[in-house]
């Protein structure tokens, strides 16, 4: 009795039953379909978010760079690089230490490298001459720093003092980071820094300064 | 009892029927189109962000060509940044101001209490060896150091050791730590 019942309904509602199919069949069609469109969605949303912001650092660095004037940067890398070498250079050094005492009036006795970066020097003459070269070593490019001074006062007011100096270099970077990558910018601190040590003159520099002659006074006269 | 015969229940039966087919037509044709339009808008947003994504790299190759051409300006600030993060660590290690050391004591030697020899180290620490004329002179000199303007930039001062010569003059040292100048 029942399974007729049931036939009398498939019969009552045959109409619907074909619609139902074609719908769901469409449906689970395109949802296979549909489906690896959903995940590259979701997918490319991310990938686009980070390559916003990689967009967004380079308008900025690109900006920034822009901005920064390649003269001044030339000239304040030259200032630096000449007060903190990319290599030790002994002959400057020397040079340096050589001019600061015949500019202060001490002898200069010997000067012996104590490892990498150290070099000590036995100094003779006054205290105020002394005094005027220690002052110069550490107002001088290229950088040197006093580590330890020994001094001993002999007869007639001599004195001989053995100086211990550290010398300073820093290689040159060897590779830039990524074009993505930001770009560092100077520091407040860092600006003080340069504006400390712009001040440190060479005596070598003021040596050749003095001697250089260019052009005439009159370009008439012969 | 009589009872009558209701003719119109077929009819009614099959009308409620046909209602109910029609309906279930329309809300399947209404689910579907609903369906077909939210197909169509996941296509078309997959389409957008397609071209987005084109757009952005197109926008990204512009810039880092743009960054290229300007790696020049850009090497330039590396290695300036480079230098002065390099000073700045140098510079954090202050020198021991030897000079205005040295010349405090050049200051303080006289005939009667007269320096030998003077050691300063970067560790802070200054060793001075002297000869006074008499222990008077030297108790008048230790007592100008440490009542001196200056004494105010040592934490510490000993008298380390003190010899009386042959000649009548006292071999003295004295252990000095600075603070700060």
């Amino acid at each position: 009795m029942r399974r007729f019942d049931n036939l009398a309904n498939y019969i009552k509602y045959k109409g619907a039953f074909l619609p139902i199919f074609l719908i769901i069949a469409v449906i689970l069609v395109s949802l296979f379909f549909l489906r690896s469109k959903i995940f590259e969605i979701f997918e490319t949303q991310k990938i686009i978010k980070k390559e916003k912001e990689t967009l967004a650092d380079l308008t900025k660095k690109v900006a920034i760079l822009q901005g920064l004037d390649e003269f001044e940067l030339t000239e304040k890398t030259e200032v630096l690089l000449r007060v903190l070498p990319p290599e030790k250079d002994v002959v400057n050094i020397l040079s340096t230490l050589k001019a600061l005492s015949s500019q202060t009036g001490v002898v200069l006795g010997g000067i012996k490298f104590e490892g990498e970066d150290t070099l000590s020097l036995k100094v003779q003459g006054d205290s105020e001459k002394i005094i005027s070269f220690m002052e110069k070593i550490e107002k001088t490019y290229p950088l040197m720093r006093l580590e330890d001074v020994s001094i001993s006062f002999e007869e007639e007011g001599r004195i001989e003092s053995f100086l211990k100096v550290k010398t300073f270099f820093s290689p040159l970077p060897t590779k830039l980071d990524s074009l993505e990558s930001p770009l560092a910018l100077i520091t407040p601190q860092e600006e003080k820094i340069y504006a400390e040590v712009v001040q440190l003159t060479s005596p070598l520099t003021e040596e050749s300064l003095e001697t250089v002659q260019s052009g005439k006074d009159n370009p008439f006269s012969f | 009892m009589e009872r009558g015969i209701n003719f119109l229940k077929a009819y009614e039966g099959r009308t409620s029927q046909k209602n109910f087919v029609r309906i279930f037509r329309i809300s399947a044709l209404l689910i579907f189109t609903f369906y077909c339009l939210l197909v169509v808008g996941v296509l078309s947003f997959w389409i957008f962000l397609k071209k987005e994504h084109e757009k952005i790299n197109f926008q990204i190759k512009d810039k880092k060509s743009q960054v290229e051409q300007l790696k020049k300006i850009e090497s330039l600030q590396v290695l300036l940044k480079q230098r002065l993060a390099s000073l700045a660590t140098i510079r954090l290690v202050k020198g021991g101001d030897f000079p205005v050391l040295f010349s405090f004591f050049s200051r303080l030697n006289s005939e009667e209490v007269s320096f030998t020899d003077i050691r300063f180290s970067s560790k802070r620490e200054i060793g001075v060896k002297g000869v006074a004329s008499s222990a008077f002179t030297l108790a008048k000199f230790l007592e100008k150091l440490v009542s001196s303007a200056d004494a105010a930039m040592f934490s510490k001062i000993v008298l380390t050791s003190l010899a009386r010569q042959k000649e009548g003059n006292y071999n003295f040292s004295l252990s000095l730590t600075y603070e700060k100048i």
